[in-house]
Formats: C-alpha cells, sequence, structure tokens
C-alpha cells in the first residue's frame, strides 16, 4: 500500500527556491517526500543520502527505506523537519539542564499519547533528529512538572522496588535456554 | 509509558529536560530509577557541593532545599489547620511535588528527608538558614547555620540547641536572647560566630569566644569590657586564636 502525504506548503516554497526533493518509504509502506533541507536534519537519513550518492537527478527515482519507523511517525517527522529546516542551529548548551519553552506549533504536534509519543521518540532516536528529540524529552520531562512521587511512578510506568525483585527473582528462577 | 524501556541515551536526555526536584521526586519511585539517575546524572549531581534548607517564616512554614546553585529540590509545606483541626493528611503525603508534614512531627519528617538527600547527594555539605519561629532542627553533618531566633528565648534553649552537636564552621545568629549563654557552651567553639542581636549584653560572648573570627552587631558592652579585651588581645595574654573582630556597635554604657 502506498499513502501518498498532503504535500505541505512549506514543501512548494522548498521545491520553488530548491527543486532537490528525496522520497522516503516507511515500514508500513507509506511514502513522503522530503526536502534536501529537511532531510538535513536527521543525521542517519543525510548519512544515508550521502553514503548512496543520491543527487537532484536521481533522488526522487531512489526511494529511501526506513525500516524502524512507520508512516505516522514518518509523517509527523516529515512535518517536523519542514517546519524548522530553516532553523538557525541551537547553540551547545553547557549547563546540565537543558530549559525552554516549547514553542505553541510542536507542542500541538507532539499532543500525542504516551504510547505514541514513546515510538515517536525511538523513531527520533533512530533517524538521530536531534531538535525533535529535544521538544519530545521536552514534553515528557514536562509531564514530571509538579507532580508527587506516586503520580510520577504511574506516568512514566516505574514499577516499585517489590515487583523489581519479583522481575528479578522470577528472572532467576527461570530455567535457562539449556534448562 | 514505560520509561525504563527507553533507550539509555533517550532516558539521559529526558533527565536533563527536569529538575533536581523532579529527578530527586523521581528517585524516591524505586531504587531501579534512582541507581539510573545516578549513572547518567552522574555529573551533573556532582557539581552540586552544598545543600540549604530554608525555614522560611509564613503562613505554610515552608521548608524549601536548594543547590549550591539555587536549584529548588525540595519543599515542604505545614499541614494546614482547619476550624482548629489539621487536615486529614497521612505524615508523608505529598501535593503536588510538596511533602506535607505535621508541625508536631517536622522534626522526625525533616530528618527522613536529611536521609534521602544524603542517599541521593552523597558528597555534599549541608547549611540551614531559618527565620522560622520554631528552632530548625539540628544535624551532625550541618556545618554552616544561620538562624533567626524565636523570641524570648533562653539562653539555656539555645546552649542545648548548640551542645548536643559538634562543632560548626560559620554561625549568624539573628535576634536577642536574655542572659548569658553557659560558660562551655558550644557556640563559643565555632570557627566563626556572628551574632546581631539588638540589645544583646555581649560581654560574656566577647571574653569566652575560642574560634577565629567574631562579628557582634548591635551588641551592648560596658566600655571596661572593650578596653581590656583589646589590652590582652594587643598584649597576646589572651584570645590568641582570634583572628578577626568586628564590633557594630548601637550603645555603649
Amino acid at each position: 500500500m502506498s499513502v501518498e502525504p498532503e504535500v505541505p506548503i512549506v514543501q512548494v516554497e522548498e521545491v520553488r527556491e530548491n527543486p532537490v526533493l528525496y522520497k522516503i518509504i516507511s515500514s508500513d509502506n507509506h511514502v513522503f517526500t522530503i526536502s534536501e533541507h529537511a532531510v538535513k536534519l536527521s543525521k542517519t537519513l543525510w548519512d544515508l543520502i550521502t553514503n548512496l550518492g543520491l543527487t537532484a537527478e536521481n533522488a526522487l527515482d531512489n526511494p529511501i527505506p526506513v525500516e524502524n519507523v512507520n508512516g505516522k511517525n514518518m509523517e509527523t517527522i516529515v512535518q517536523f523537519c519542514e517546519r524548522h529546516k530553516y532553523d538557525e542551529e541551537e547553540p551547545e548548551y553547557t549547563n546540565y539542564i537543558r530549559e525552554f519553552v516549547l514553542p505553541e506549533w510542536d507542542r500541538q504536534l507532539l499532543s500525542i499519547d504516551n504510547e505514541e509519543l514513546f515510538q515517536l521518540i525511538l523513531a527520533t532516536n533512530y533517524l538521530d533528529i536531534q531538535k525533535l528529540m529535544d521538544y519530545c524529552c521536552r514534553v515528557i520531562g514536562d509531564m514530571a512538572k509538579d507532580k508527587t512521587p506516586e503520580e510520577l511512578r504511574i506516568i512514566y510506568g516505574i514499577p516499585t522496588d517489590a515487583e523489581d525483585d519479583a522481575l528479578e527473582r522470577s528472572a532467576s528462577d527461570s530455567p535457562g535456554p539449556s534448562g | 509509558m514505560k520509561y525504563l524501556k527507553f533507550p539509555l541515551v533517550v532516558q539521559k536526555e529526558i533527565f536533563e529536560h527536569m529538575i533536581f526536584e523532579e529527578l530527586f521526586l523521581l528517585s524516591l519511585c524505586s531504587k531501579r530509577v534512582k541507581n539510573l539517575i545516578h549513572l547518567v546524572q552522574k555529573a551533573r549531581i556532582k557539581r552540586v557541593n552544598t545543600i540549604t534548607y530554608f525555614f522560611a517564616k509564613n503562613k505554610n512554614s515552608t521548608i524549601t532545599v536548594k543547590s549550591s546553585s539555587s536549584e529548588r529540590i525540595m519543599r515542604m509545606k505545614k499541614n494546614k489547620e482547619k476550624d482548629g483541626a489539621t487536615e486529614n493528611r497521612e505524615e508523608g503525603d505529598f501535593s503536588g511535588s510538596s511533602l506535607i508534614y505535621d508541625l508536631n512531627h517536622r522534626d522526625s519528617t525533616m530528618e527522613t528527608i536529611h536521609t534521602l538527600l544524603k542517599n541521593f547527594f552523597e558528597q555534599v555539605e549541608y547549611q540551614i538558614k531559618s527565620r522560622d519561629d520554631l528552632l530548625p532542627p539540628n544535624y551532625l553533618d550541618i556545618k554552616n547555620c544561620e538562624i533567626s531566633l524565636p523570641r524570648k528565648i533562653s539562653p539555656h534553649k539555645l546552649d542545648v540547641f548548640f551542645n548536643n552537636f559538634p562543632l560548626r564552621e560559620y554561625v549568624k545568629i539573628i535576634g536577642s536572647f536574655n542572659g548569658n549563654l553557659d560558660p562551655n557552651s558550644k557556640l563559643y567553639e565555632a570557627e566563626h560566630l556572628e551574632i546581631d542581636g539588638p540589645l544583646t549584653q555581649a560581654d560574656d560572648i566577647l571574653y569566652r569566644f575560642k574560634g577565629q573570627n567574631l562579628y557582634l552587631e548591635n551588641a551592648t558592652f560596658y566600655d571596661e569590657t572593650i578596653y581590656y579585651f583589646l589590652e590582652m588581645w594587643k598584649s597576646g595574654q589572651g584570645f590568641q586564636n582570634l583572628e578577626k573582630l568586628v564590633i557594630r556597635c548601637g550603645y555603649l554604657f
């Protein structure tokens, strides 16, 4: 199955000023086009493009399969990269804590349920998109604001010490592959 | 969400978006999470070299724990009273990220928190700054303290407060106490002692202080005390430990 997503306005502008587009195929065979500036936000994809020697001439004829990311997450990722493709590079943070307020557009993009966010973060990690990773982590970090330890445990699905101990015991009691 | 199922690199990134208060409360969820935070936030935790307990004088008797970079680590509020009775909360309940404590059990609750903080931060110096009407609790490892005295506190109570614990490096007392401390009071053995006590008769303090730096503000002295003290100090016949003395005197009698 192949579903062509709607081409966002930003992509049309991109076509006018920079005609290089790449095709990406998600794990569930959805096909996406993404501009050169946008795809550069993903270190994994850009390394792949460079290594495959894709150029303006042959890019659209050589779709890039991304086995680890499904169509839903890829759609979010393409939207994000197109939105932020002209952003200035973030200065390196020197402190041990990253403090910034998530822009409203991004907050809405990332207003998805926890399981979807979990999968999106795994995809973002795989594609190595630092800015999106920062934003997703901000969303997860914000969930901890003004919460009790018990609420934190529920939000982040953290087992109690007793549950961890029980898990460890059952793991050590169960026979290994040869047993 | 199964936080612990994230790759370690992602867990690390998420922790970098949390303030210490959130990390500390998260560490209370389980040993595994505490160990994880220690593993991936080691450098950040190591940068904290001082933790300060602030005891505020407000209607909630708020106690705030802050790191050396003034980042909040924990906040505690007094259990509110409604119609003369305290709200139906159990000891150790949280309201949002604030721990609610019962005024009658304040010190034992604080002791639990102090132990948890010591477990979390390991190599840290602790200090107390109190403006509350109650004397703060006291721990062996408090090096510095700055305390506003409760009104009409007796010197004996102050002696008990300081005598139970080893020497302090820095002590600042704001407020007056009526009468003299015990001649062997541990307070005199602090390395650095500051007393800002309007109308405190400070002759005894000046004679008995054994540390290196003494600051006395707004205290009162008899003229003879100052003459005698200066003569002994200058001639090397007494007060040989004393390196610096500052007296800002409101009154001389």
